[in-house]
């Protein structure tokens, strides 16, 4: 039997059947796979591992999935074995000492009956198991039911964890209005770059119908950054001030998207902020916007693209320029009124000083009015806005989503939940009869002194008590 | 723009009140810790129940003011790093007070949760910033929100464990050296006290496990990677891990009183260092964060 069970697991050996345990050489991998010592050794060293990758950023190598696939066979040995244990009966430790002994006034029939009784009756507990020498009785939640469902539910997680750590890959696509463009990653996960594979192209191709952004007016904290200044703040010598934001903070952003195959549009979505498009295995993010400015140069014929915050040179006009990006869409004032933006751009000049080359801003250009710069008369003629979304490949979210849902509820009816095992026996000496008891309790609303204490002042209520003095 | 100037005007107001309210919860914090210090070196417990009553103050005023920054900021005040240490001291006060019930003449836990309260109050005051300003965009979900409320609830929780447990093995330490002190040591007190604080981790384990759970929903909605994490969310998840060790070891008898006692101790260093790491060792270490957080 695994020395390091606790109680009412019951694996193969302590209530199990013996036909469900390996025999021979694997015997010694079976008890050492399906220990709880194992698991305590390998969660303590994802634990430790995880925190060297991700919070001090050491690389950890292929110790994290190792490790994260040996918690997987541990898991999955555990199930197995508890399995059997859960069509067994409820076993208890091997080394358990009773927690009461209690003296009772009734003969060894009466108190057999009544002990039963007021265990059933008065209690709710039912029989689990006996042997000649202990009475196993149970109450309250499964809960080896329950920890079997939990660690099921965790194999699936911890399968979808390593899923996403083989095949899950990601990047970036820019899409411009009425310009499909298909999905082609450049890596792909973890297995497939090993292997010297390249995921291969979509199928289908996708495109944006329709862009648009919301702003805030924002304000502005002026607050001191050192800490005798905050303390004087503090101490009322001092307040902070608020002050409004030259510029609208963007609230957020959606792009409505179109997936084509065939030459057919297939499937319409949006993707916002907290609200991915998901098609064919893919969840496209938006993550930032890039805007082109048609620009007319003298009111000439042909319009010049000049992207947003990129240097940009036009015939006849100094070094450079540049134009600062357009806020278009809509404004959510402070008082809680909307308005649409009017858009403008900010244009700069490159200038040239000690410190290198530089951008001086120069004057505002709005789509209703022109500036000119170096005797050139510039007018915006149009706006196009793209979209630039992250996308994501990740087979392992489902697994993972599925599995956690099962842990997280399955945790909480388990230690949510009250069960009780309660073991006793009485035994005879010299014609006083003991009732002695050991009770686990499980469960954070469960009481095993309040239960035990139920249970003997029932069994002696109609003991002969002293009489108080007055 | 008149409007725009009340509204910044009355803003800017309301802010300076709170900023001289929590600052008192500070310094309240900060005189019951050294209070609860002075009472374990002179065992004086006329001294422990002044600590006390300091740090029901303390709690009743945190309390009202993180009510007043809910009203203030019009949401629920869980977005920035200043609203959930204000939260977090808020919620391991009034966790330790619940708790305290069932030891009323033992206050060496005050000494932990005081500490911690003093720690995160100055730590918001000091290093936060306080403006409650528009929300960036990622951080407007309700998987957020529950990730960040349940987490400030468990840890705190679970900081009052640590605090029971830390209490208990320094009761033992003096049992096994025979020392009296401040502390009531009493061999079945200290099994109460573990076997409280072993409460307590039933507890808050599945807050814990829902707000790692929320979080990986959050950021896979957000950024697309459940795992692509920032130190301030994958912190909790390795706390989460300690904890599962914890209980595991409760479990097994052999280790229920070595490992166990030892582990929740760790967890309290993973809490201390989730609490940190999001203020002083991202500047300390100059490691910024995906997470983009208010302030």
């Amino acid at each position: 039997m695994d020395t390091d069970n606790p109680t009412t697991t019951g694996l193969p050996g302590s209530g199990g059947t013996e036909s469900s345990s390996p025999r021979g050489a694997p015997r010694v991998l079976y008890r050492l796979a399906t220990s709880v010592t194992t698991a305590l050794w390998l969660l303590g060293a994802l634990a430790i591992l995880y925190a060297i990758d991700r919070v001090f950023g050491l690389p950890a190598g292929p110790l994290l999935p190792m490790a994260a696939l040996a918690l997987l066979v541990n898991l999955a040995s555990c199930v197995y074995a508890r399995y059997f244990a859960l069509q067994g009966p409820v076993s208890l430790p091997r080394d358990f000492f009773p927690s009461r002994s209690i003296l009772l006034t009734q003969d060894m029939t009466d108190a057999r009956i009544e002990v039963r009784q007021t265990l059933r009756e008065e209690l709710g507990f039912t029989l689990a198991s006996k042997d000649p020498e202990w009475v196993v009785m149970e109450k309250g939640s499964n809960r080896r039911l329950l920890s079997w469902l939990f660690h099921l539910g965790m194999i699936v997680c911890v399968a979808g964890l390593l899923i996403s750590y083989l095949f899950a890959y990601e990047g970036t696509v820019t899409l411009w209005p009425d310009r499909p463009d298909t999905i082609e990653p450049e890596a792909g996960g973890r297995l497939i770059r090993l292997l010297r594979m390249t995921p291969k192209e979509t199928p289908w191709s996708l495109v944006l119908d329709e862009f648009s952004a919301e702003y805030a007016e924002a304000s502005r904290l002026e607050y001191p950054g050192d800490p005798v200044s905050r303390l004087a703040v503090g101490l009322g010598w001092d307040s902070p001030e608020y002050s409004p934001r030259k510029a609208p903070a963007l609230k957020g952003h959606k792009s409505v998207l179109r997936v084509i195959s065939n030459n057919k549009a297939v499937y319409s979505g949006t993707a916002s902020v907290n609200g991915p498009l998901k098609y064919g295995g893919y969840a496209f993010y938006p993550k930032t916007f890039v805007q082109s400015l048609q620009i007319r140069l003298d009111g000439g014929f042909l319009p010049i693209s000049a992207r947003t915050g990129t240097e940009v040179f036009f015939p006849g006009i100094g070094p450079s320029l540049k134009f600062s990006t357009m806020a278009t869409g809509t404004l959510e004032r402070m008082d809680g009124t909307t308005e649409t933006l009017a858009p403008y751009t900010v244009v700069s000049k490159a200038v040239y000083n000690a410190g290198g080359k530089g951008f001086a801003p120069l004057d505002k250009l709005t789509l209703d009015t022109g500036l000119i710069v170096d005797g050139r008369l510039l007018t915006i003629v149009g706006i196009t806005e793209g979209t630039v979304l992250g996308y994501r490949y990740d087979p392992g979210v489902w697994p993972v989503r599925a599995g956690g849902l099962l842990v997280v509820l399955l945790v909480c009816a388990r230690l949510y939940s009250a069960s009780y095992i309660l073991a006793y026996n009485l035994e005879e000496v010299d014609g006083i009869v003991t009732l002695r008891l050991y009770i686990e309790a499980g469960g954070f609303p469960a009481d095993g002194a309040r239960v035990v204490q139920r249970l003997v002042d029932h069994l002696t209520r109609n003991d002969l008590r002293p009489a108080p003095v007055d | 723009m008149p409007n725009y100037e009340m509204i910044l005007s009355r803003d800017s107001y309301l802010l300076a009140i709170e900023l001289r309210g929590y600052w008192a919860v500070a310094a309240i914090y900060g005189l019951s810790l050294i209070l609860f210090i002075f009472h374990i070196l002179t065992s004086h417990q006329g001294v422990g129940r002044a600590a006390r009553a300091l740090i029901w103050a303390a709690g009743a005023l945190n309390v009202a003011l993180v009510a007043f920054r809910a009203f203030e900021a019009g949401r629920a005040p869980v977005y920035s790093g200043y609203e959930r240490l204000a939260l977090f001291s808020m919620a391991v006060t009034v966790t330790y007070l619940f708790a305290a019930r069932r030891f009323p003449k033992i206050y060496t836990p005050g000494v932990f949760v005081s500490a911690l309260g003093f720690g995160a109050s100055v730590t918001a005051l000091l290093i936060a910033s306080p403006g409650a300003g528009p929300v960036a965009p990622e951080l407007e979900s309700c998987w957020f929100v529950w990730h960040a409320a349940l987490a400030t609830v468990s840890y705190s929780v679970l900081a009052v464990s640590g605090s029971l447990e830390a209490s208990a093995a320094a009761s033992g330490g003096l049992l096994r050296r025979g020392a009296p002190g401040a502390i009531a040591a009493d061999a079945e007190l200290v099994e109460g006290l573990r076997a409280y604080a072993h409460r307590l981790v039933i507890f808050a384990f599945p807050l814990l496990s829902i707000s790692v759970l929320a979080g990986a929903a959050w950021a896979d909605a957000a950024w697309g990677g459940y795992l692509s994490l920032t130190p301030g969310l994958t912190l909790p998840l390795i706390t989460l891990t300690v904890f599962a060790v914890y209980l595991h070891s409760m479990a097994v008898p052999a280790l229920r009183g070595s490992l166990g006692p030892a582990l929740n101790l760790a967890g309290l260093a993973c809490l201390a260092g989730t609490l940190l790491w999001a203020s002083w060792l991202e500047r300390l270490l100059g490691a910024a964060g995906l997470y983009i957080y208010q302030g």
